[in-house]
Order: structure tokens, then C-alpha cells, then sequence
């Protein structure tokens, strides 16, 4: 459960890191992904809706519709200031366990 | 679309589809529509790599595993956001719809205040009614387990017909024999504690002070399961005749006499010229009786030989535990065999009464609490009838306004909830200025409040009493103000197109008359109450005690055991004070007995007539007895009927002389002189020389008791009072008359010396103090009604003013539509009448108990209350039906 719990932490941080840039729909969140993460991490496209309807209840982000490459209208995703301070907030914190973690396993005897 | 319902499946997962509220689309709808675009985008760009559009679709929506499974679980969390979101909205609205309220009620401040004044009077005084119901009825005490802790009484069914004894036939007070016997038998208590309250002369540094004092056995701590704050309680054993002097003092004294000096213990304070060893210090706040002052200082009981001397010497209140599991019925069955078994005479009719403690303790004023608060309850009852016309009222004139807005198109439910929103800003700005004005009321009422009212220390503005307020207002707010916006709803129903002044139906003309009448019947039942209650306190207040009470003082003395045991200094002492005062400028007579009306020391003997057969074996009849010093019938003006008064020559060592009161004569010698007569009392037969007449001793309402008198020297008693019949006010008299007396007997102090009339006073406080908050409740309701009905009446006439003018335009005659109206008045006046009626007899039973010689249905007092009710009707009704008498058709027809 914890294990899932922090996987799905780190796609919520992903998908607003996404957004950090302005409004986008959830076909270009999942493009943006799979074009940046070298097939390394590969974002399911089933676990990606999920995620964004949960970050909409918190508030981090929000929805409207606009107009799409389709000619009709789609929903596009905002980040909202909430969204983007907990951005903020989980990848300083990202950030200082990827250099504890590398600098352990860079370490010599 | 077929297909695609099939791909994300339908509507909510709890069946029923909810509204996207900004897009009118469903959730479902919401989540297809999203999935679906990224499928085609998805196939879109494998098509641009070559691939076959019908494989692309296909590998598009593969790339989601379950597509349905996912569109579930999105369609789930987007409902469970709405939901919260709606969840918001409406909260949102209300406080916007209160925001709005404020705006509007701000716009008409006059009709705002009259509203928030009327609700804050009728929760303030209920609120303030509540603290002392509560603090009085309802706190439990502040023991471990209250509820099992109850009062033993000895109970004598023997005295319940008695004129002597019948007051007091079940609540005699315990000696010895009885404690042990219930101790040793009743196991349904797990344990019982005698105690009885006096008073000592506690020796200070600078003189001496007169102090309540407890004697307690000691078990009492145990048995209330609290522990001493300092040192240690009474140990068995120290309850003994002969027991150790120890003392503990009470946490407030020791606080405020020693400073709270924790070397108390062990060091030894002088009460009554005896040395007494402090040994602990009571927990703070602790309070055996609620309705007495403070207790310094407690002492083990039994300690006397009182105590013991006799069996039939009782002196002792008790309390005991139920044991868990035991009612107080099975527990009273119990005891009362146990008493029963030790009682002198086995045939006597002695038992025991066990009753909860809080109930036993509050019993003489539970009744006349609830009859406040149920006045209370009325007044409130009219506040809100009449705020919720006072809507109506200004609903009315907005009809304009309501009706623009109807038309425009907004819903009736929210103009409705918007009414309410209204109303419920009313009531909570009431409560608040309620909560303001209970706590001004709660401090008069304290200092208004009868002695002896228990738990009077705790009434106060706390947490309980703020929710009483608070639950008060909600109630009530919603319950009134949901008429207006009931009202609002049906009314628009009907007439949403009708644009024009006066809009008038069948309806809201029934809805005023039942207004009317609920303002009838409240007031109705009120007034009833008020009338019963004010009669009977003013046959009270004029009940002839027997003496003369003006000018006269009554001086009351406190003394230590060397002096009360000492006969002859106790005789010379007041010979020396009425010889003194005698000669005193200003004094017409001084005189005195062991028992002056209305300063306490009654006691009663078994008395005997010579000749007669009593049932009771040798034991006689209760009789009231008193030592009277020469003049006492003088001084008070108690007539003689036959024979002579006391004089000098009826001195110890004379012969033994009685006087008897005109009711003793009746009871022992009915159909001959009772002059000459011999009576025993007291061990001894005397000769009745007098018969005076009966006096009032401790209550106006009591009925006339059998009562001896003796010469003082005969038999003296410490506790005598003197009475002193001056010219002139006897208050003036007082410090005289004390800087006189003082220097007599250095062991005796002066208590106090206050004016007979208003001792007589004191003694109905208590109905007084009732029957002063129901008559000031009685009087603010039916002004709170009359308020009412001419705002009732003036919406009434307004309304038809419209088709008045076009009936006189039509030739109708102006009369005609004037009795119409006042008729309709008249009707909904007389069927709040009809409800009143009823209520008001229950409530004149209910009070019955608590009258003094005024029959409940009393037709005086129903007479005043429905004359008082109808002068106020007429008075606030006729000023707005004669406006409608001066209707002027082309005024009416130009506003057409």
C-alpha cells in the first residue's frame, strides 16, 4: 500500500510538473510524459485519469473547456496555487532524497 | 453514441445521474467525452505512422487496460467532487442569503429592531429563568455518583392529620437509635451520615464571633466520597459521647480566617470557651446544605449526651447511598421496617421517607421554579408570535417587491428561503441581545431572590445556560420563521401574476386570526396565572397574625453554654434587659418568650388535659409550647379571652399556671370553660389561668396551632427574644436598644433587633418573589400582545383598505365594511379565547397547590385576566379599524 501510495505521489508531482507551463488536456500530459521519460517510466494512460479527477478534488488543479486540435471543445487542466506550491513543495523534497540516495551509492568504501 | 455507452459504461455508479452544475451534463457524460478524445488523439497519431485506422482505435483504447474499469473509477471521483461542491454551494448561498438578510433588515432598521428587541426580551428573560432552574433543579451536585445519594427522614403517619406536627410528618429528624438501627439493618443503603447544622461562638483575637457550625459523623466524607483537601476527616470512634475535641475547618475559612496556612492542622481553636483541635480542612466548595449560609467550622456529632439521654431526642438530618442496583422505593420499604421496629410504641405509625437528595433538598420551591419558567415559556411563546407577524406584516409590504420578483422569474423556494434566512437573522441577533439581557436579569434576579433558595450561589451565566439560549433561539427560529416563509410559498403559488396593491385571500385572512388568536390564548393563560398567583399573595399579605406587628422590634440573642445552663443567670439577665429597656425614652412595653412569632425557636411538647383518654397511651397530643416573660401578651397585643395574664406573682417556686391558646381550649375542653383546668405538660400539671388568642408563628398561611405559654420563670430558656413595642419606627430604635442591652451579660451577643413587620415579611419572600417575575412576565406579554394584535389588525386594515375604497365607490355603505372587519377581529380574539380557556384551567389546577384560600377557578381572578385581555384587545385594535371607518374611495381608486 505504501509502496503504491508513494508511486502514485510521484505521478500527481509528474503530471503538475506537466502543468507547470500552462493548461494542457490529458492527451498532451500523457504525450509530454511518455516523450520525457525515455520509456523508463512509463505513465499508463489508465492511471492517469484517475489521478488528475483525484488532484481536481484537492484543488491542485482545475478544469475547463476549451478548444482542441479536434475542432471540438476538450477538457484542458490548470494548475491552481495550491497545485503549484505542493509542485514546489515535493520537488525540493524529491530533489534532497535523489542526493542522499546518489550520494550513498557513489560512495567508496 | 450506442457505442460509446457501451465503452464507459453509464450514468453514476449509485444509479441516479447527477448534474454537472456548470455544463447541465452528467458526470458520465463528462468522463466519455474526455476518455474518448484521447482515443481518437491517441489513434490519430499511430494513423500518421502508418497504421490501420481500425487497429489504431483499437490499440488506443488497449493502451488503457480496462477502459471501463477506468471510466468507473473517474465517473466515482467526478460525482464525489460535485457532491462536495454542491456541498459548498449551499453554504455559500446561505451565508450569501443571511448577507442579504442583513442588507435588508439594515434598509428597514425600525421594523429590524422592534423584531430583534421582541425575541431578544423573550430569550433573555427565559435564559435568565433557566440559570436558576438549572442551577436550583437540574446540576447534579457536585458529588461522585449523585444520584445515589438521598435523604432519610423518620416519617410519623400518626401526624399527618395533626394541626401541631402535620408539616413536618415526614420529615423528622434521626437520634441514635435510628442511625444505628439503619446502619446495622438497612442494606440497601451502603451507609448513612447523620448531620445537623448550629452555630458556636468562635473565640477570635479580637473578641468573639458567632459562627454556623456543622456536627457531622464520620462517615459523612466517605459516604460523599471526597477526601479532606488538608490533613485528615473525623475517625470512628471520635462520634462518640465523650469524643475528642477536633474540628475541620471549611476550605473558605481557612482561606480567608487563617490564610490558608497549611500549619492549621494540629493547632486548636476555641468554639464556646472549649478547646477544639483542628485535625483537617475540608475540600473547597463543599456544601451539605445549599440553601444555608457558610459553614466555618464542622464538629464530630453524637458527641453529647444529649444524643443518647433519650431515645426520643432527635436532632440529626441524614444522608445516605443507595447500594447499586436498589431503588429508593425498595430502599424507603426497607428502612421504614427498620424504624418501625425500633419506634417506642410498635403501633405508632413510624416509618421512614427516603427521597433523592437534590429532590428532597428543593422540594418547597421545585413548584414554584416551574411555574416562573412556565410563565417565562408563555412570554417567549408570544415574542415569537409575534416577530412572525411582525414578518408577515412587512412581508405585506413588500408584496410589490416579491411579486416583481416572482414574475421576473425567480423561484418562490428561494424567495422563501430567502424569508427564512431573514427570520433566522432576526432570532440569532435576538439571542444575542437575549444573552446580553440575561446576564443583567440573572444578576437581579439573584439579588431579588428569597433566602434559603438552594443552590443560589451557583446561578451564573455559563456554558449550559448559553446553550439553553442558543438551542432557544434555533428552535425558535426556525419554527416561526418558517410560518412567514410558508406562507411567502403558498401565497405565491396563487398570485404570482398579480401585480397590484393588495393582494388579499381567503388564506392569509386565516392566518392572521389564528395569530390573533395564539396572542389571545398565550396571553390568556398567562394573565389567569398571574391573577391566581397576585390574589393569592394579597389574601396572604392580609392575613391577620393574631398580634399587633407595627412598632414593635424583635431582638434575638446568641449565648454559649455557660450561660443557657445556668437558669438563674439566664432569669436575670432578661429581668435586668426588660427592666432596662423599660425605662428607655420611646419604649411603650418590652417583653419576650422562648418562641416570638416569626424569630424562629418553635418546639412542641405532648400535652395532656385531666380526665381525657388520649389513643397515644399516656403521651397526649403535640402542643406548641412558649416561656413568657410578664407582659408578653401586652407587648403584642394578643387578646385575652377569659381569665388573666401572668403577673409578677407567677415567679419560680409559685404555683404551676398555664395559658392556652383559643385553639388549645377548643381542642382539650370543647364544650366548657377551660379556666381551672388542669393540663400536664412537661412532666408536671399546671392550672389554666388564661385563654389568649391564636397568633401566626412562622408562616400567615399556617393554620392555627394548639399552643401552651408558662411563666419564664418557671421554665426559662436561653433563646428567648425580646420584643419592643416603641413609638416611632422600631429600626431607628435598633442600635439604642443594642448599645443597652450589650453590657448585661458579656457572654451574651445581640444577633440582631429588626422590625416585627418585617420579619412577617420575610416569611412569604418566596411567594412574593414568585409572584412578582410571573406578573412582571404577565404584564411585558400581554404588552408584547397588544403590540401584536394592532400590528395584525393594521396589516388587516391596509389590506382591505384597496377593496374598501372600491366597495364605498361602489355605494357600499362605510359601516357595513367596518363591522366586517372588527367582526373578523372579534373572531379570531374569541377563538384564542376557546384555546386559552382550556390551557388556562389546566394551568390554575396545576397551580392550585401553591394557592392560599383562593379556589383555582377563581372568578375574580378569571374575570381580571379576561377583562385585562380584552381592554388590551380593545386598545390595540380600535386605533387601526378606525382608520378603516375614514376610507376614501378616490384616494384608493387613483393608486389603481
Amino acid at each position: 500500500m505504501a509502496a503504491r501510495d508513494h508511486l502514485r505521489g510521484t505521478l500527481d508531482v509528474l503530471v503538475l510538473k506537466t502543468l507547470a507551463w500552462g493548461p494542457r488536456h490529458g492527451y498532451a500530459i500523457a504525450r509530454w510524459l511518455e516523450q520525457h521519460s525515455s520509456e523508463v517510466l512509463r505513465v499508463e494512460d489508465g492511471s492517469l485519469y484517475p489521478a488528475l479527477y483525484r488532484m481536481e478534488q484537492r484543488g491542485w488543479i482545475t478544469s475547463d473547456r476549451r478548444a482542441s486540435e479536434l475542432g471540438r471543445p476538450a477538457k484542458f487542466y490548470q494548475l491552481t496555487a495550491a497545485g503549484r506550491n505542493h509542485l514546489k513543495n515535493e520537488t525540493a523534497e524529491w530533489l534532497a532524497f535523489s542526493r542522499t540516495v546518489t550520494h550513498l551509492l557513489e560512495a567508496e568504501p | 453514441m450506442n457505442g460509446r455507452r457501451d465503452l464507459y459504461g453509464t450514468g453514476s455508479p449509485t444509479g441516479k445521474p447527477l448534474r454537472e452544475p456548470i455544463f447541465g451534463r452528467t458526470t458520465g457524460d463528462e468522463v466519455a467525452d474526455e476518455l474518448e478524445f484521447h482515443v481518437e488523439m491517441r489513434a490519430r497519431e499511430l494513423e500518421a505512422q502508418g497504421v490501420d485506422p481500425a487497429l489504431a482505435r483499437r490499440m488506443a483504447i488497449e493502451r488503457f487496460d480496462n477502459l471501463e474499469v477506468v471510466a468507473a473509477e473517474c465517473r466515482r471521483l467526478a460525482d464525489r467532487r460535485v457532491t462536495t461542491m454542491n456541498r459548498i454551494r449551499y453554504i455559500h448561498d446561505f451565508l450569501g442569503d443571511i448577507r442579504f438578510a442583513v442588507r435588508m433588515l439594515s434598509r428597514r432598521r425600525a421594523f429590524a429592531v422592534l423584531a430583534i428587541l421582541t425575541i431578544g426580551l423573550g430569550i433573555g428573560a427565559a435564559t435568565a429563568i433557566y440559570s436558576l432552574v438549572d442551577a436550583v433543579l437540574l446540576r447534579p451536585l457536585p458529588f461522585s455518583d449523585p444520584g445515589r445519594l438521598v435523604a432519610v427522614w423518620v416519617a410519623e403517619n400518626g401526624w399527618k392529620t395533626d394541626p401541631v406536627m402535620s408539616r413536618q410528618w415526614d420529615r423528622i429528624v434521626l437520634g441514635q437509635t435510628e442511625y444505628d438501627a439503619l446502619r446495622e439493618h438497612a442494606t440497601l443503603l451502603s451507609e448513612v451520615a447523620l448531620w445537623s447544622s448550629g452555630s458556636a461562638m468562635l473565640a477570635e483575637s479580637d473578641g468573639s464571633e458567632r459562627i454556623n457550625t456543622i456536627r457531622a459523623t464520620a462517615n459523612m466524607l466517605p459516604l460523599l466520597r471526597v477526601r479532606p483537601a488538608l490533613g485528615r476527616g473525623f475517625l470512628p470512634g471520635e462520634d462518640v459521647l465523650g469524643g475528642p475535641r477536633v474540628a475541620m475547618l471549611s476550605w473558605e475559612s481557612w482561606q480567608s480566617r487563617y490564610g490558608g496556612d497549611s500549619g492549621m492542622v494540629g493547632r486548636s481553636i476555641t468554639l464556646n470557651e472549649t478547646r477544639y483541635t483542628v485535625v483537617g480542612v475540608l475540600p473547597r466548595g463543599l456544601e451539605l446544605d445549599r440553601s444555608g449560609a457558610a459553614i466555618p467550622v464542622w464538629v464530630p456529632a453524637l458527641q453529647d449526651s444529649f444524643d443518647i439521654a433519650e431515645r426520643n431526642n432527635r436532632a440529626y438530618r441524614a444522608v445516605g447511598r443507595l447500594v447499586p442496583g436498589a431503588t429508593i422505593a425498595q430502599a424507603n420499604t426497607q428502612a421504614s421496617a427498620v424504624i418501625g421496629a425500633v419506634a417506642r410504641s410498635p403501633n405508632s405509625g413510624m416509618g421512614a421517607r427516603i427521597e433523592d437528595w437534590q429532590d428532597d433538598q428543593t422540594r418547597g420551591v421545585r413548584d414554584s421554579l416551574l411555574a416562573i419558567f412556565g410563565a417565562v415559556g408563555l412570554l417567549l411563546g408570544i415574542a415569537c408570535v409575534n416577530v412572525a407577524t411582525l414578518m408577515l406584516a412587512e412581508g405585506a409590504r413588500r408584496e410589490r417587491e416579491t411579486a416583481a420578483r416572482l414574475a421576473l422569474g425567480a423561484a418562490p423556494s428561494r424567495l422563501a428561503r430567502q424569508l427564512l434566512a431573514e427570520n433566522l437573522t432576526v432570532h440569532l441577533l435576538g439571542g444575542l441581545v437575549g444573552v446580553v439581557l440575561a446576564a443583567a436579569g440573572i444578576r437581579a434576579l439573584v439579588a431579588l431572590a428569597p433566602p434559603g433558595l438552594p443552590g443560589l450561589a451557583d446561578v451564573a451565566m455559563d456554558w449550559r445556560v448559553l446553550g439553553f439560549a442558543l438551542a432557544c433561539t434555533l428552535v425558535t427560529g426556525l419554527a416561526f420563521g418558517l410560518i412567514p416563509a410558508i406562507a411567502l410559498a403558498r401565497r405565491s403559488r396563487r398570485s404570482s401574476i398579480l401585480l397590484g396593491a393588495g393582494v388579499t385571500t381567503k388564506d392569509s385572512g386565516r392566518l392572521q386570526r389564528v395569530l390573533i388568536a395564539a396572542e389571545v390564548a398565550l396571553a390568556l393563560v398567562l394573565l389567569v396565572g398571574c391573577s391566581l398567583l397576585g390574589h393569592s399573595l394579597q389574601r396572604l399579605s392580609a392575613v391577620n397574625p393574631g398580634f399587633a406587628a407595627e412598632n414593635r422590634a424583635v431582638v434575638r440573642f446568641a449565648s454559649p453554654r455557660a450561660f443557657w445552663s445556668d437558669d438563674q443567670r439566664v432569669r436575670n439577665f432578661y429581668h435586668t434587659a426588660l427592666e432596662d429597656l423599660r425605662n428607655l425614652p420611646g419604649v411603650i412595653a418590652v417583653s419576650g418568650s422562648s418562641a416570638t412569632p416569626f424569630a424562629g425557636g418553635a418546639s412542641s411538647s405532648p400535652t395532656r388535659a385531666e380526665g381525657r383518654v388520649y389513643p397515644d397511651g399516656e403521651r397526649g397530643v403535640q402542643t406548641q409550647q412558649r416561656s413568657a416573660l410578664p407582659g408578653f401578651f401586652e407587648a403584642l397585643d394578643i387578646p385575652l379571652q377569659a381569665g388573666r395574664t401572668f403577673t409578677a406573682t407567677d415567679r419560680d417556686g409559685g404555683e404551676l399556671v398555664v395559658i392556652i391558646s383559643e385553639s388549645a381550649a377548643r381542642r382539650d375542653w370543647p364544650n366548657e370553660s377551660a379556666i381551672g383546668k388542669r393540663l400536664h405538660w412537661q412532666g408536671q400539671w399546671r392550672t389554666v389561668i388564661g385563654i389568649v388568642g391564636d397568633v401566626k408563628f412562622s408562616g400567615l398561611s399556617r393554620d392555627d396551632e394548639p399552643t401552651v405559654y408558662v411563666p419564664f420563670d418557671q421554665y426559662p430558656d436561653s433563646d428567648a427574644a425580646l420584643v419592643v413595642h416603641v413609638q416611632g419606627d422600631p429600626a431607628a430604635m435598633a442600635k439604642i436598644i443594642g448599645a443597652r442591652i450589650a453590657p448585661f451579660d458579656p457572654a451574651v451577643a445581640v444577633t440582631s433587633i429588626t422590625p416585627m413587620t418585617e420579619l412577617i415579611a420575610n416569611s412569604y419572600k418566596q411567594e412574593r418573589y414568585r409572584t412578582l417575575l410571573v406578573s412582571l412576565f404577565g404584564v411585558l406579554a400581554s404588552t408584547l400582545a397588544a403590540v401584536g394584535m394592532f400590528g395584525v389588525t393594521a396589516r388587516m386594515v391596509s389590506q382591505r383598505m384597496h377593496e374598501a375604497g372600491i366597495r364605498v365607490a361602489l355605494g357600499a355603505p362605510v359601516g357595513a365594511l367596518t363591522r366586517l372587519m372588527v367582526g373578523e377581529t372579534m373572531r379570531g380574539v374569541a377563538l384564542g379565547v376557546v384555546m386559552g380557556l382550556p390551557a388556562a384551567l389546566l394551568v390554575a389546577r396545576y397551580l392550585s397547590p401553591q394557592l392560599f384560600s383562593v379556589h383555582p377557578v377563581d372568578p375574580v381572578a378569571f374575570g381580571t385576566a379576561l377583562l385585562l385581555l380584552t381592554a388590551s384587545t380593545l386598545v390595540a385594535t380600535l386605533p387601526p379599524l378606525s382608520r378603516a371607518r375614514r376610507v376614501d374611495p378616490a384616494r384608493v381608486l387613483r393608486t389603481e
